[in-house]
């Protein structure tokens, strides 16, 4: 059964109650919200994701919720818990639901070690795993969108998971988050995208979330292998242009990228080097997302054979 | 008080064979909480069962212990940093709890993550050894002024020293309670006392008995119990380790807790890893003798038997938020007179309160 | 501090882990859990001083001798290396040895 399937009533009620198992990927959370911006946008752009059974395991245990103090009604807050404990400071209201997605990135790479977790869009198209890095600002989620619309697999936008065991990306496909001008601009690009609610004033900007294809969302459980880094960056006006790199400097870019290089010591090092082996390496420039993907295309063609 | 899961598998770890998921989703989450999903993974290993482990559990105890495991490469260096800058000083470092537990490779060590290097110096080379150790990098950071002259007065250790480059900190202490604390044993006895780890690099530890009162003293003197748990686990480790190697364990801790005017928290230390754990301990063992009636006994049971266990929802009582309170006024009672708590506390409380 | 006469090496005890491609090199330093990027000359340079003591001078006969150049009686390379050492003493990656 998928969230879809549960029912309007019955997802409020889960939110509202001891929570909602959902499956993303390799990961099951239980999401409890009291706050209609968390289940206006869930029920919006989590349609497609597994329900799990009530009485199961779950990774992660998330609640979302007001305080219950003066702050309800003077300058409203979120609150994010983490089974219990508050590890952040509380955000506006009004960001409740981007709140949840970045509170769960917390989650995920701060407490799984089995996978290099690199910040990074990932996404897969003929067999062949395109890994993105790149600090904020570059275009990775923009870049990340709209692949995903014309086609290719998404894996993530921000938690690349790679395996220390053999190597290959682990799909955690969930919403993509845009920010500013990237919202209208995808819009655009692909009128059928369904973009969930836009917040305003964040510290990122406006930010909204696109829904992650529904393909994506059936093949999570199907692991990928990492054949190309490209680091993307958005430059105003620029053809679209690659630029090959060293897979060592390749390396020491992702490795400054990532969430747990340093805690997994060796094994960090052994995974990170093993998969940047296997994989051809660019920095890419562009500004126009159909030269974009016309580019990506081509290197596929490249990696084949 | 509602029966703990993670102290049932610590008491008996083969209980996990039958558990369903929903259990194992609670021990995760008390483990974590008490930062004791490593250990247990260890434990788990020890036993042989990690292949009777369900899947999505044994994930998050793997994650854990492979930090642990790189946790303990990164401190092995950053003792052999240490030991270097002093090594010309002719100081050799005492270390204590975590680091000691795994240069010394005890039993405490497996699994066990801690995020600060302490080492203990004599006091009257406490200035000598800051100035090497900011030669080489480590210097005091992030904290008021007030905090740092608080801690140069009162406190038994200086201000925590972070390495410029590596982030990594050190605590050095030169004694093992505050200044200001009713129980004051001697510095000079534990450290005449101390023996060498590690022949390379000259660090050392304190003696066993003497690292089990001090492990002890830091559990019974603290006003924080976050740890509890993970503390009376080591202790655990660390009584049936020590009693497996001489008969007369038992007999000189009395001794040397008597001496050192340690005997209180050796009785709280010995009464709850045998209620709690279940830790073997002789019968005619109790470091009692220290004049606790049965009332002020039961009283304290009822406060250490919720202090000590993991702070998670699933393990409070309506009580549970009264007896932590409680224990946090305790434990600063004991480490200063009230003349100095008072104001202490309230200056606290009105600095957090500007933060927040 | 005079380079050229000190005797260098890794550290004792040190784990070096080493991955080349495309005429660069990283290297893991597996106590410290530090990674470098290194160019061919400061690894081949590191590679002999994992298990070997050297000055400059026996560095830069070594390092030529292995990429094959030709650095005869060139003051250059010898100045280059001086540089190299200091920077891999400066990564903690080697110590100029006691005597």
């Amino acid at each position: 059964m998928n969230v879809a399937a549960l029912g309007a009533a019955e997802l409020r009620n889960r939110l509202h109650g001891d929570g909602l198992v959902y499956r993303v990927g390799p990961y099951a959370v239980r999401l409890r919200s009291s706050i209609d911006q968390v289940l206006s946008a869930f029920s919006c752009l989590y349609a497609d994701y597994p329900v799990e059974p009530d009485d199961g395991f779950a990774d992660f245990h998330v609640y979302v919720h007001r305080p219950q103090n003066l702050r309800r009604w003077y300058r409203p807050q979120a609150i994010f818990e983490f089974d219990g404990k508050v590890p952040f400071k509380p955000l506006p209201f009004s960001q409740s639901y981007p709140f949840f997605e970045w509170g769960l990135n917390w989650c995920v790479s701060n407490h799984i070690s089995n996978h290099l977790i690199i910040h990074s869009a990932v996404l897969e198209n003929r067999g062949q795993a395109v890994v993105m890095p790149g600090n904020p600002g570059v275009g990775k989620s923009t870049l990340c969108a709209a692949l995903m619309l014309r086609g290719w697999r998404l894996l993530t936008d921000e938690l690349g998971m790679l395996s220390v065991d053999d190597c290959l990306f682990a799909p955690v496909p969930r919403p993509v988050s845009l920010k500013n001008n990237s919202i209208d601009l995808i819009a655009n690009f692909a009128p059928e995208a369904v973009i969930g609610p836009r917040c305003e004033d964040t510290v990122k900007g406006t930010v909204a979330h696109v829904r992650a294809p529904a393909d994506s969302v059936a093949r999570a459980a199907e692991k990928a292998t990492p054949r190309l880094v490209v680091l993307p960056q958005y430059v105003e006006g620029a053809n679209a242009q690659l630029i090959p790199l060293s897979r060592p400097e390749a390396a020491m870019q992702i490795a400054g990228n990532t969430f747990n290089y340093s805690r997994l010591g060796l094994q960090g090092f052994a995974t990170l080097t093993r998969m940047i082996d296997g994989c051809r390496c660019f920095e890419f420039r562009y500004s126009r997302l159909d030269d974009a993907i016309d580019t990506f295309e081509q290197l596929l063609v490249g990696g084949e054979g | 008080m509602p029966p703990v899961l993670l102290v049932n598998i610590l008491r008996n770890p083969e209980l996990c064979r039958s558990l369903s998921l929903r259990e194992w989703d609670l021990l995760i989450r008390q483990a974590r909480r008490s930062e004791l999903l490593a250990r247990l993974h260890h434990i788990f290993a020890c036993n042989e069962l990690i292949e009777t482990i369900p899947e999505a559990p044994l994930l998050h105890l793997d994650s854990a212990r492979l930090i642990a495991d790189r946790h303990a490469v990164a401190v092995r260096w950053e003792v052999k940093q240490i030991a270097i800058a002093l090594h010309d000083s002719g100081v050799a470092p005492i270390l204590l709890k975590g680091a000691a537990y795994l240069i010394g490779e005890l039993p405490p060590c497996f699994g066990r993550v801690f995020n600060d290097i302490d080492i203990i110096v004599p006091v009257e080379r406490l200035g000598e050894v800051e100035s090497i150790l900011f030669l080489h990098g480590w210097a005091s950071y992030g904290m008021s002024d007030y905090d740092k002259e608080y801690y140069r007065r009162w406190m038994h250790e200086i201000p925590p020293l972070r390495h410029v480059k590596r982030k990594t900190v050190i605590d050095v202490h030169h004694r093992i309670l505050p200044r200001t604390s009713r129980s004051q044993p001697s510095s000079d006895k534990l450290l005449a006392a101390a023996v060498t780890l590690d022949e390379k690099t000259g660090v050392k530890a304190f003696a066993p008995i003497d690292m089990v009162l001090h492990s002890a003293c830091h559990l019974f003197y603290e006003g924080e119990f976050d740890h509890g748990l993970r503390d009376l686990v080591d202790l655990d480790a660390l009584l049936t380790e020590f009693s497996s190697r001489g008969d007369s364990f038992w007999s000189d801790l009395m001794d040397r807790a008597d001496e050192l005017e340690l005997l209180r928290p050796l009785f709280y230390a010995l009464r709850y890893t045998r209620d709690i754990l279940g830790t073997s301990i002789p019968g005619s063992v109790s470091g009692g003798g220290v004049g606790t009636s049965f009332i002020g006994a039961r009283w304290m049971d009822s406060l250490f038997h919720r202090g000590l266990m993991p702070d998670h929802a699933s393990c409070n009582d309506s009580f549970t938020g009264i007896a932590r309170w409680l224990l946090f006024v305790r434990g600063h009672y004991l480490r200063m007179p009230l003349r100095l708590l008072v104001p202490h506390l309230v200056r606290k409380a009105f600095v957090e309160d500007m933060k927040s | 501090m005079n380079s050229g006469t000190h005797r260098w090496s890794v550290l004792p005890d040190t784990v070096l882990h080493w991955y080349c491609a495309d005429d660069e090199t990283l290297v893991y330093y597996e106590q410290a859990g530090t990674t470098h990027l290194l160019t061919a000359t400061s690894a081949e340079a590191l590679r002999f001083l994992e298990y070997n003591e050297a000055n400059i001078g026996e560095l830069v006969a070594v390092v030529s001798q292995t990429l094959t150049l030709d650095v005869d009686g060139d003051d250059e390379f010898f100045f280059l290396m001086e540089a190299l050492v200091e920077q891999l003493q400066k990564l903690g990656l080697i110590e100029a040895c006691a005597h």
